[in-house]
């Protein structure tokens, strides 16, 4: 029996988002574990995991948020997880880099990079984008958090960021996450 | 005289200001033997005294567990002060209080600090890099602040300026 669920949500931006959610949440006797909840543009979207109590599915959640949802206008998914699937913290493996892509908004930037990436077994960790600069000139910047395994030598990896670099006509760095464990 | 068990959050000594340690008896002498020898057999490079339950202004400190160059080897300070910051910057902490988490804080790169050494001398040494992080983290220990509550951004407020 799945006893943990992910929820997706999605909406235009206003005060009362996270609260009209998290309303429901609290009265269904859901328990709230990691989310993760940001602005785009004017859409507030949301990932919440949620542990559900023994007498309600993930079926059953979706129908309480139907009167939020219809007031928020907000699009809502809920998908169903294992105790198994939905284990604290399946820790990378690997050594956190920041990578910095940014150069003149292209068709293709996010896809060449990301599967250069994948065909190295680098897992992608967190992920932003924005096109900025001026209507005519938008540049595309994308910045992420990857762990790179230890099987991958990071010389190796930034040479072939380097070609890539050349054939999409971007701009990329890699750097280490200077953290400390204290 | 052995390794402590490290307390974790919501540990109430951790949330609490530690005393000022006014003479240097056995019981000091005990406590940073028991620091240095939990320090040892941790996987950290820091620890204050609070977090093996004694709320006085003790920390000790040796990064040559973890990097070779720049550095004082091992640090103990009684009643720690941070006399100067320079270079603020953002790091991703960690903290053994505060296990399977870690977050971005806002930190200096050089610090000045100043403190008793166990014998009564005054010390004052300037630190750079994961030595000055180190003994921020830990006189934030001594106040009862731990990394959450110094957090600088989630990951991604570079992002966040409204307005180009």
């Amino acid at each position: 029996m799945n006893r943990f669920a992910i929820i997706t949500a999605a909406g235009p931006d206003r005060p009362g988002i996270v609260a009209g959610i998290t309303r429901v949440l609290y009265e269904t006797g859901c328990n709230i574990e990691d989310t993760s909840m940001t602005l785009l543009r004017g859409e507030f979207a949301m990932m919440l995991i949620v542990r559900l109590p023994r007498r309600l599915d993930s079926k059953a959640i979706v129908v309480r948020f139907k009167n939020v949802q219809k007031a928020l206008g907000l699009s809502l998914l809920v998908k169903p997880l294992s105790v198994k699937e939905a284990r604290r913290d399946p820790r990378p493996g690997g050594r956190p880099y920041i990578l910095s892509v940014y150069g003149s908004d292209r068709p293709g930037i996010v896809y060449r990079v990301t599967q250069l990436l994948a065909s190295r077994g680098i897992n992608i960790t967190d992920m932003n984008t924005r096109v900025i600069g001026p209507t005519g000139r938008p540049i595309y910047v994308m910045i992420m958090e990857v762990d790179i395994p230890k099987k991958v030598r990071v010389e190796t990896l930034t040479a072939a960021l380097r070609k890539l670099q050349k054939a999409v006509k971007v701009d990329v760095t890699l750097h280490p996450v200077e953290s400390a464990q204290l | 005289m052995a390794v402590q068990k490290i307390l974790q959050y919501p540990h109430p000594i951790l949330k609490g200001r530690s005393e000022a340690v006014q003479t240097l008896d056995d019981r000091v002498g005990r406590i940073i033997k028991n620091l240095l020898d939990t320090l040892a057999a941790s996987t950290g490079v820091a620890i204050a005294a609070p977090q093996i339950g004694e709320a006085h202004r003790i920390i000790v400190c040796d990064v040559s567990r973890k990097i070779k160059d720049k550095h004082h080897g091992r640090i103990i300070l009684i009643n720690p002060l941070i006399r100067r910051r320079e270079g603020k910057k953002i790091v991703r902490e960690g903290c053994l209080s505060v296990p399977d988490y870690t977050g971005n804080v806002s930190r200096f790169e050089t610090v000045w600090v100043e403190g008793l050494d166990p014998q009564g001398w005054t010390v004052s040494l300037m630190a750079e890099g994961l030595e000055a992080l180190a003994l921020q983290h830990e006189v934030d220990h001594l106040d009862g602040f731990l990394f959450l509550d110094r957090i600088a951004s989630l990951s991604t407020d570079l992002f966040r300026r409204k307005a180009y």
